[in-house]
């Protein structure tokens, strides 16, 4: 029989090497746990402040500076946090804040300032710095923005410079003398214009002297609506020469095959001029020609029809 | 198609001529108004009538006629009808010029030991030459007189001061020191 003591010293030993290694578990766990919460990136992973030359600056000048920060997804820059356009003191303003969004999660913001300052001699300034806001829903993450210092220096001269007696000033502005270039422009362009579609109406209306083949009916059309329409024969006569003239040899009936070869376009009234051909001839050799209104509209029309074909 | 082309014709031919006419009168009209801008500038006046319908650069060109002849009410009149016509080069202009008449006047009334009437001159010759800047922030000639200004009534940021304390009143009437630099600094 064995006695319990050394069994109880045993047991004790066994349970300090669970607690000896449970400890050091918990340990290792955590440590693991450590550096997995150091992998997840940070909210504001990328913060890039672009400036300008920090000297050489006098009144009046605008100052340029670019802010381009990349932030992890769902965090979103609160606009509020930004500097507001106008005067921020007695001597800078804000004159232009544009965000620009480059990607969901790249924005730029560009801030221009502009100094007021007149100092008597080279001064350091400094732009004051200003904390950026953004929100995950209800997590608040701050990003500050640095001061940024610069020179500005005094346009004037050490010694005060006097005209008559007075400090100098520079003179008024004088007004430029009004530029009349564009109302040249838009004067030959339109004289252009209207030279060039004048050219193609009279041309088409046969006002041409040299193209006098193109205000044959024309000429033919203005004589017709002189004319009575008991004077028929007369108007007959007038049509005939006027295609006499652009054929340049008389026409007839059975040549109008050939007349077509030369000015086909005259083909699509082909139907109107062999009746025109066929009641000349009636009215001229068949001693009992069917004269009435009908014939002589008949005829006004061919004429008119004629002039927009010579017209093209 | 004939008669669509002949009326093509006609309306290119009419809105052609329209335009000719527009232009030319424009033209005459442009050639008018230059030689009042030149007469102006060489010191001699126009009738008012004519710079009523003229356009800003005539108004800008009497306002500086006028500055010249003493006339300071009439230029700030005609000056503060163009403040906000033309383009931004020429508004900075405007502005400017409204700047140098606060300032000649501020110097004037300095001159006269009236500091109370040059103070809200200067403010307001300040006031027009920032916003010069604003438009055009390469003016030079609104850059020197802003600094002109800036000399003769300085800026200084306010301290602020008990109210209560009445001993300290006194010290609170002027937050500008009017007068010209002396000598080097």
């Amino acid at each position: 029989m064995r006695s319990a003591g050394p069994f109880y010293s045993a047991d004790k030993c066994f349970i300090s090497q669970i607690l000896k290694y449970g400890r050091f578990f918990l340990v290792y766990s955590l440590f693991l746990l450590v550096a997995c919460s150091e992998g997840l990136p940070p909210p504001i992973e990328r913060f890039e402040f672009e400036t300008p030359k920090p000297f050489g600056y006098v009144i009046g000048d605008k100052i340029r500076h670019r802010l381009i920060i990349e932030t992890r997804s769902g965090i979103h820059l609160e606009s509020a946090s930004l500097p507001t356009k106008g005067d921020l003191n007695r001597w800078l303003s804000v004159d232009q804040i544009t965000v620009r969004p480059v990607s969901e999660h790249l924005s730029e913001i560009e801030l221009t300032y502009q100094v007021f300052y007149a100092p008597l001699e080279v001064k350091m300034l400094s732009i004051p710095g200003f904390t950026l806001r953004f929100k995950q829903g209800e997590q608040s993450i701050e990003q500050l923005v640095p001061e940024w210092p610069f020179t500005v220096s005094p346009i004037h001269e050490l010694g005060v410079r006097k005209e008559d007696g007075n400090t100098y000033r520079r003179p008024d502005a004088t007004p430029t003398l009004i530029s009349s270039q564009n109302a040249w422009r838009a004067l030959s362009g339109s004289l252009a214009l209207g030279m060039i579609s004048g050219w193609l109406l009279a041309f088409r209306y046969g006002y041409f002297i040299g193209f006098s083949r193109r205000s044959i009916f024309s000429r033919a059309n203005r004589q017709l609506k002189k004319l009575q329409p008991n004077e028929l024969g007369l108007a007959l006569m007038i049509i005939h020469q006027a295609f006499n003239q652009l054929n340049h040899k008389p026409l007839f009936k059975h040549r109008l095959s050939e007349f077509y070869r030369r000015r086909p376009e005259f083909k699509e009234i082909g139907p109107d001029l062999e009746w025109f051909f066929n009641f000349s001839n009636d009215y001229f050799f068949g001693g009992n020609p069917s004269v009435g209104a009908d014939e002589w509209s008949a005829l006004r029309r061919l004429c008119q029809r004629c002039v927009e074909l010579e017209r093209g | 198609m004939r008669i669509i082309k002949n009326t093509v014709l006609w309306g290119i031919f009419s809105v052609s001529m329209l335009v000719f006419m527009i232009q030319a009168w424009t033209l005459l009209q442009i050639h008018n108004e230059n030689t009042w801008i030149n007469r102006l500038l060489s010191g001699h006046d126009i009738a008012i009538e004519k710079v009523v319908k003229a356009s800003p650069e005539v108004r800008l060109a009497r306002a500086v006629y006028l500055r010249e002849k003493g006339r300071y009410d009439e230029a700030l009149a005609t000056l503060n009808l163009i403040l906000d016509q033309g383009s931004p080069s020429f508004q900075a202009k405007t502005r400017y010029n409204l700047g140098n008449l606060y300032l000649t006047q501020t110097v004037e009334r300095a001159e006269q030991m009236a500091i109370n009437d040059a103070l809200p001159l200067a403010a307001l010759a300040k006031q027009a030459y920032r916003q010069a800047l604003a438009l055009d922030s390469q003016f030079w000639d609104a850059k020197y007189n802003l600094e002109v200004a800036m000399r003769i009534a300085p800026e200084m940021d306010r301290i602020t001061i008990k109210a209560d304390a009445k001993e300290n009143r006194k010290t609170r009437l002027w937050t500008t020191v009017p007068g010209f630099p002396r000598g080097l600094p």
